[in-house]
């Protein structure tokens, strides 16, 4: 589908969006690498001169840092496997099965999705902490699977409705009985929606501040976001040691990610073909 | 399959989630129903009492609540509507590419992938009008003379809106970008055998069938950013015209410790944004026909 | 099915493993300190002291996000859902009456301290009603800060009177890259602070019993505090990009030698000195200007201890607290940490006085402090103040108009107060 026009257009615009999306990124990096006081360098520099590692010396000297890092990926995780398998049945229901108040359904959930967060969060707190769950990675997950199943349910639910509708009967009819049509030529069909999902609520649970603030109250507890909002001393923000934790934080997202990408990819390739 | 095996199969696909639902969120939805009838504050709860509608009067007379939802309404119109465009052209983008897609749609999750309060802090940096990349950049190419105050009280909302699609627009493009995925090949090659060309295969073909995946996006955003909180309290606190109705509801639960205003507050955002979503539904369900 | 069996029996497995910290059943006693960070390690390095010290009692530090706000949201979070997760808090000194009427803290025993031994100011932010319910544990005040270097060469005396400072600015200006006079204008609770030092420098103040009685006085004092504030900057003595100001903001400009005054706290004196400035050596600590005849009064920030009224062990806790709070911890904090003490014997204190020789200095200005006003409804009256001063600094707002909204709403938040 090659107009010649179209691909030099196409081309800025891909490299217009690199610069933009990456500029603040690339700046974050830069700022890691630098030491404390390029930043009130006039003219300021555009790259680490000379570049350092101690900002990240810095990041790992802190306690428990890694341990938040991993805190934050077993949330993320664990939050998007439960949303998902609590999602996934219910989209395949509301799209593929006559379902008596299924309008009605949708609307629950999107009124769940619409409900702020912050009025929540003190009844939450306050049933996780008779539970004897603060502290603990369910009361993160929990909330965060309540907050995110909703996106999921209304993505999976559009995705599952513009697969084929006779997609089934024609399985069955080729000899699958229902689940075996579910696991061989839905759920691989519906791979871009289902990863898409995956990551919005892997990112969603990632950078969650709030709740997280409130229901880990110790250091080894702590996820990502928290661990940051720490490295703020009373009054100064040392940004370059900021700018390293957070790249630390970013790589590992940005790799599952690009991992996650080539799932989308290749689930596509294989899949909508008849 | 038969009727009744279908329901029953549909029970059992739906509980598991209907039932999360309820266990978890049953209670604090109801609490903070009921609390906005009640003048509870946590400072003292025993003095709490039954005050009817009394909170909801205070709420129509409260003038930073009429301001900050003007403030909230410009934001989420502008940011939407930018992240909804821009969302739109990158994700077309993505997927007119052959090669480097990975690479593309991995550059443009960076953004999404940061912590907002870690973007918010970033973004405060690079436009801090002394030490900022921005400013700095805009003076070396000769394009500014004085230093802009970027988070002043002329534009702040200005740069608040700019972080937020700078963040947000991937979530956006990758809705899209599934949609786009979506669309069976052979249509376009059989537009192209129309001989239609790129605008009018567009129009005809790409836009409708993306309708749905645009108003999952539009809808959520909408949703999200009439509620925003992180970007505009790190980035602000909500100065200079940039204070959002959740703001003002932080300020009243936490600060104040109001908890019965806060609940009232609490449900005329959850209403005006109920309304305004099912205004969307409906109008994008009356434009697909 | 199973993956979901499996999810849950992994998640109790998490339960279990990350759960149940803070009971003991052999009869030791665990307390949890929160506090903000403490970037010097002094604070950790004296639980450890503590800990070794005091067999069958281990206190846990807690630490939380430095800003003030993040802190007492989750505070109030978990004193309000009358938890017993932490045994003593650290509180800013704006707090007290708040967490006292709403009885989340404990009144510091008869005894426990001498309260002759405390700096007044700090002892006052620590009561309410005329009961003690924390004991100051740090503390800090505006001063101004100068470049000595620049007024001698253009042979000026340090200002005293706010004409005094105009001039000096004026004498000054010849460089326009670098500002007369840098403060905190951001809309935030520093603004409190400094609207405040304005506000004292003209003789004026917001006391309750004043707020009623003499409310139209009141207002003309705030209207022209207010007047005061604006035409700095409209003026030019100050930038407009004072009006996003936090503390960090106005010190790095003063750090980097582009403005002659500072108003800040005392950690700024540290960072002048330290690795980074262009002023090191050549920076003086003076009192606020102030108008003829009145006196410049700082406003008093820093950090009190308090026990929970839900911790399980106050007897445990209260003896803590009379630790961290004690000489030695002072002491310590002062020297590891700059951390400026509440006690008056630790100014004298010949090892603190070497780590930090500017503490002289600041001893003398901290002879005239005030609190910000004192009441459960503070949180209120800080919006309101900082609202309605910030609009009147932007121009949103008519410097009067401004100024009858301020004192109007205060009349009404604090009002009932004594």
């Amino acid at each position: 589908m090659a107009h010649r026009g179209a691909t030099i257009w196409s081309w800025f615009g891909r490299m217009l969006l690199v610069v933009l999306a990456l500029v603040p990124i690339y700046w974050i990096v830069n700022v890691s690498f630098s030491g404390p006081q390029a930043l009130y360098k006039v003219p300021l520099d555009y790259y680490p001169n000379p570049p350092v590692l101690e900002n990240y010396r810095e990041v790992f000297d802190v306690n428990q840092f890694p341990g938040n890092v991993g805190n934050s990926f077993i949330v993320a995780t664990l939050t998007t496997l439960l949303t998902l398998a609590l999602g996934a049945p219910a989209a395949y229901a509301l799209a593929r099965l006559r379902v008596r108040g299924r309008n009605l359904i949708l609307a629950v959930f999107l009124g769940l999705a619409i409900f702020p967060a912050i009025g929540m969060m003190g009844p939450l707190y306050v049933a996780m902490a008779r539970l004897g769950l603060i502290n603990t990675i369910p009361a993160l997950v929990l909330p965060y699977t309540l907050f995110t199943l909703p996106l999921a349910i209304w993505i999976l639910t559009h995705f599952f409705s513009t697969l084929p509708a006779s997609l089934e009967d024609a399985a069955l009819v080729d000899g699958c009985t229902p689940p075996q049509a579910f696991l061989r030529i839905i759920l691989p069909l519906s791979a871009p929606g289902l990863f898409t999902s995956a990551i919005l609520i892997f990112i969603w649970a990632w950078n969650e501040f709030l709740f997280a603030l409130i229901m880990t109250t110790t250091p080894e507890s702590r996820t990502v976001p928290v661990a940051l909002a720490l490295f703020a001393g009373l009054h100064e923000l040392p940004w370059a040691t900021i700018a390293a934790a957070t790249v630390i934080t970013v790589v590992p997202v940005v790799v599952l990610v690009v991992f996650f990408q080539r799932q989308i990819v290749e689930g596509l390739t294989s899949g909508v073909e008849r | 399959m038969i009727r009744g095996q279908e329901r029953r199969l549909a029970l059992w696909l739906l509980l598991p989630s209907l039932v999360f639902v309820t266990v978890l969120g049953a209670f604090p939805i109801l609490s903070q129903f009921v609390l906005s009838f009640t003048d509870l504050n946590l400072r003292f709860p025993a003095d709490r009492g039954f005050v009817g509608g009394a909170n909801y009067a205070r709420l129509v007379t409260d003038a930073v609540f009429w301001q900050d939802l003007g403030n909230t309404l410009l934001f989420t119109v502008v940011s939407v509507g930018l992240e909804l465009l821009l969302g739109l052209g990158a994700a077309l983008l993505i997927n007119r590419a052959i090669r480097g897609r990975t690479a593309l749609t991995s550059t443009l999750m960076m953004p999404w992938a940061l912590p907002t309060v870690v973007a918010a802090t970033m973004w405060s940096l690079i436009l801090n009008d002394r030490i900022g990349l921005v400013n700095s950049l805009l003076s070396r190419l000769g394009l500014i003379s004085e230093r802009v105050l970027w988070l002043g009280p002329k534009l702040a909302m200005t740069s608040v809106i700019l972080a937020d699609v700078w963040k947000t627009t991937p979530f956006v493009a990758i809705i899209l970008l599934a949609g786009l995925k979506s669309i069976p090949r052979h249509y376009y090659e059989a537009a192209e055998l129309d001989g239609a060309n790129r605008w009018e295969t567009f129009r005809a073909i790409t836009l409708p069938l993306l309708k749905p995946f645009i108003a999952v996006a539009l809808l959520f955003r909408a949703m999200d950013a009439f509620r925003i909180f992180d970007l505009v309290w790190v980035l602000t606190g909500g100065a200079s015209g940039t204070e959002t109705l959740s703001v003002y509801i932080y300020k009243v639960l936490f600060r104040y410790s109001e908890m019965g205003y806060g609940s009232t507050l609490t449900i005329a955002l959850f209403v005006i944004v109920f309304l305004m979503s099912l205004g969307l539904i409906r109008s994008m369900r009356v434009q697909a026909e | 099915m199973r993956a979901r069996t499996t999810l849950l029996i992994v998640a109790m497995a998490l339960v279990v493993a990350l759960g149940g910290c803070g009971s003991d059943e052999s009869g030791e006693v665990t307390l949890v300190f929160a506090a903000g960070s403490d970037p010097s390690g002094a604070t950790e390095a004296l639980i450890e002291e503590y800990n070794s010290a005091h067999p069958g009692v281990t206190v846990e530090f807690q630490a939380m996000p430095a800003s003030t706000d993040t802190q007492h949201d989750s505070y109030v979070t978990y004193l309000s859902a009358r938890q017993s997760n932490v045994d003593i808090y650290s509180l800013d000194v704006i707090w007290t009456a708040e967490f006292a009427t709403a009885g989340w803290i404990r009144e510091v025993p008869e005894g426990l301290i001498d309260r002759e031994d405390f700096l007044e100011g700090p002892l006052v932010s620590a009561s309410y009603d005329d009961v003690l319910y924390a004991i100051p544990w740090f503390t800090d005040a505006g001063v101004l800060y100068y470049r000595r270097d620049l007024l001698e060469e253009a042979g000026l005396d340090v200002p005293e009177t706010w004409d005094e400072f105009r001039t000096a600015c004026d004498a000054l200006a010849s460089d326009p890259d670098v500002d007369g006079y840098v403060w905190q204008g951001a809309r935030y609770e520093g603004l409190v602070c400094n609207f405040l030092e304005f506000l004292w420098s003209i003789g004026g103040s917001i006391e309750p019993d004043r707020l009623r009685d003499e409310t139209p006085s009141v207002r003309n004092e705030v209207a022209a505090a207010l007047a005061l504030m604006k035409s700095l900057v409209d003026e030019g003595y100050s930038p407009q990009s004072v009006l996003t100001y936090k503390e960090e903001d106005a010190r790095r400009v003063f750090t980097e030698g582009q403005s002659i005054f500072l108003r800040n706290w005392p950690y700024a004196w540290s960072m002048a000195q330290g690795e980074g400035s262009k002023v090191t050596d050549v920076v003086g600590i003076a009192r606020l200007p102030h108008a003829p005849g009145e006196t410049p009064y700082s406003t008093i920030g820093g950090w009190n201890v308090a026990v929970s009224t839900f911790s399980k062990h106050p007897e445990e806790a209260f003896e803590f607290l009379a630790f961290i709070a004690g000489e030695r911890s002072l002491e310590l904090r002062a020297i590891e940490g700059g951390y400026l003490p509440t006690r008056k014997a630790t100014y004298a204190d010949p090892d603190v006085l070497k780590a930090n020789p500017h503490f002289e200095r600041f001893f003398e200005v901290f002879r005239y402090t005030r609190n910000r006003p004192r009441s459960p409804e503070y949180s209120l009256a800080s919006d309101i103040i900082q609202e309605n001063a910030h609009r009147a600094l932007s121009g949103s707002m008519p410097v009067e108009d401004a100024a009858d909204q301020m004192v109007e709403r205060l009349l009404d938040t604090l009002g009932d107060q004594r």
